[in-house]
């Protein structure tokens, strides 16, 4: 029953988000459709990225550049969503193209206007990442003398949900730069913190 | 602001990689969750519930693994049939050995026995693992006895082995829980590698069996929990109002 209800509740999220995609395409929409280029850092606080394992307060920066549509639509008067989508063109690479991943958000960001340049955000993303791997092995050290290790193989996916809040500074009319922490599995012991920064330009708007 | 100063920004930011590695090919963790851990107490110091306890903390807190660790009750079997898998305990199994050189498997000389802390493995049937152990290096007189680590090198080097029990093998990643050496680690903590691979092996899928938001999932103390938690959460909204109100005028001049 539970995971029926998840599977639906994760259904009806995303096909609200593409239904309201689709609406604010053809719809007006209060400030258009962007288009994004963004970085994002995982785990702030408790990875480490540093030899003596010291947990790194910006969390592992991705060196992958997430690729962002984004579009406002106004549904009531007082309300403004942003559905946005992310992708990584270019995946993160492991040593040797042994492993790729690539993330794919989903985000359903209900905005609040603060004043001309300045929005606030809270809503519902779902983090996409998959693992692909070309296998092979790999000789490593092992204290005393090596061995052989494999490299991952086949294709993993995770998904998982995340509870976001983000702030927009719309630069000019058409250019905006967001900030967005999300929070997955935040009524867990797995809780963790994402940050993305994006720089999202209007496509139809023209000029910097 | 250009589109080129973002990308130049992009490839300024470019981090060496890291290639995680798995011990058996073709396999994808154990098949049941959740992962249970029996330990064996005979001839291990009196910090091995904790240590343990901290090394499955840390690999249960990987956000985008679907991986439970669980301690379930001890086991009797002796730590010379866990080289052989020949225990009938389900899943991992930890137990110390005073008789290292003959129960790490594959012969341990003076200096393996000098160097090596504990060893971890595991065995798999068909696509799914089935069993793990780790056995401690408690010989006396040893430099790799593990009762001569201070507390936070004993969780290191239970959580290191027991990434091995569940199926992640060694990385050339030096920051990594999952790298040969753990001289120079201060702290127990992962690396973004260790995640990939821990959520590589086992996949979180919160729109398949797994519980949205991490529900389901056992509550421990990892930080940041409790009111460090709804601290950053409840000061996020005044800090967005502070910049909001106090920088945007004279930012978006600058702007113009
Ligand atoms: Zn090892």
């Amino acid at each position: 029953m539970k995971r029926y209800l998840s599977n639906h509740i994760t259904q009806g999220l995303i096909s609200f988000a593409f239904a309201f995609t689709t609406l604010s395409l053809s719809a007006q929409s209060p400030k258009g459709h962007f288009i994004g280029v963004g970085l994002y850092t995982q785990n702030l606080f408790t990875v480490t990225t540093s030899n003596d394992a010291s947990a790194a307060l910006l969390g592992d920066i991705s060196e992958s550049p997430l690729f962002i549509w984004k579009s406002y639509f106004q549904p009531f008067s007082q309300t403004t969503i942003a559905p946005s989508l992310g992708y990584t063109l270019l995946p993160r690479k492991s040593k040797d193209g042994a492993a790729e991943i690539s993330l794919l958000t989903l985000s359903l960001p209900v905005i609040h206007n603060i004043n001309n340049s300045w929005d606030w955000s809270y809503g519902v993303s779902l983090l996409r990442q998959s693992i692909e791997g070309a296998g092979g092995t790999v000789v490593l050290n092992n204290g005393t003398g090596t061995s052989t290790f494999y490299l991952p193989t086949g294709t993993a996916t995770t998904q998982v949900y995340s509870v976001d809040v983000g702030t927009s500074w719309h630069i000019t009319t058409s250019s905006e730069l967001s900030f967005d922490l999300r929070t997955t599995g935040i009524l867990s012991n797995r809780r963790s913190f994402f940050l993305f920064i994006a720089y999202h330009y209007n496509l139809f708007s023209g000029g910097f | 602001m250009s589109l080129r100063v973002v990308f130049l920004f992009i490839i300024l930011l470019s981090l060496p990689s890291k290639a995680f590695t798995v011990t058996i090919p073709g396999v994808f963790g154990y098949a049941d969750r959740p992962v249970i851990i029996h330990i064996n107490p005979n001839n291990c110091p009196a910090s091995i519930y904790e240590d343990t306890n901290a090394a499955i903390d840390l690999w249960n807190s990987s956000p985008t693994s679907g991986l439970e660790l669980e301690l379930g009750p001890d086991t009797t079997s002796a730590v010379s049939t866990f080289k052989s898998f020949s225990f009938s305990d389900s899943h991992i199994v930890v137990g110390c050995s005073t008789n290292f050189a003959s129960d790490k498997g594959g012969g341990c000389d003076a200096s393996c026995l000098d160097f090596t802390i504990a060893v971890g493995s595991t065995m798999s049937v068909g696509s799914h693992l089935v069993k793990g152990q780790v056995t401690i290096n408690m010989n006396s007189g040893a430099g790799g006895n593990y009762g001569l680590r201070n507390s936070t090198q004993k969780q290191i080097v239970l959580a290191h082995e027991l990434g091995h029990a569940l199926g992640l093998g060694h990385t050339d990643y030096e920051p990594a829980l999952m790298y040969f050496n753990i001289g120079a680690k201060t702290a127990l903590s992962l690396s973004q590698d260790d995640i990939d691979g821990i959520s590589y092996l086992y996949a979180r899928d919160e729109l398949g069996s797994d519980k949205p938001f991490g529900c389901g999932t056992i509550t421990t103390g990892l930080p940041p929990s409790g009111w460090n938690l709804w601290a950053i959460l409840g000061l996020l909204p005044l800090f967005v109002l502070f910049i909001t109100k106090l920088v945007p005028s004279k930012l978006i001049v600058l702007a113009k």
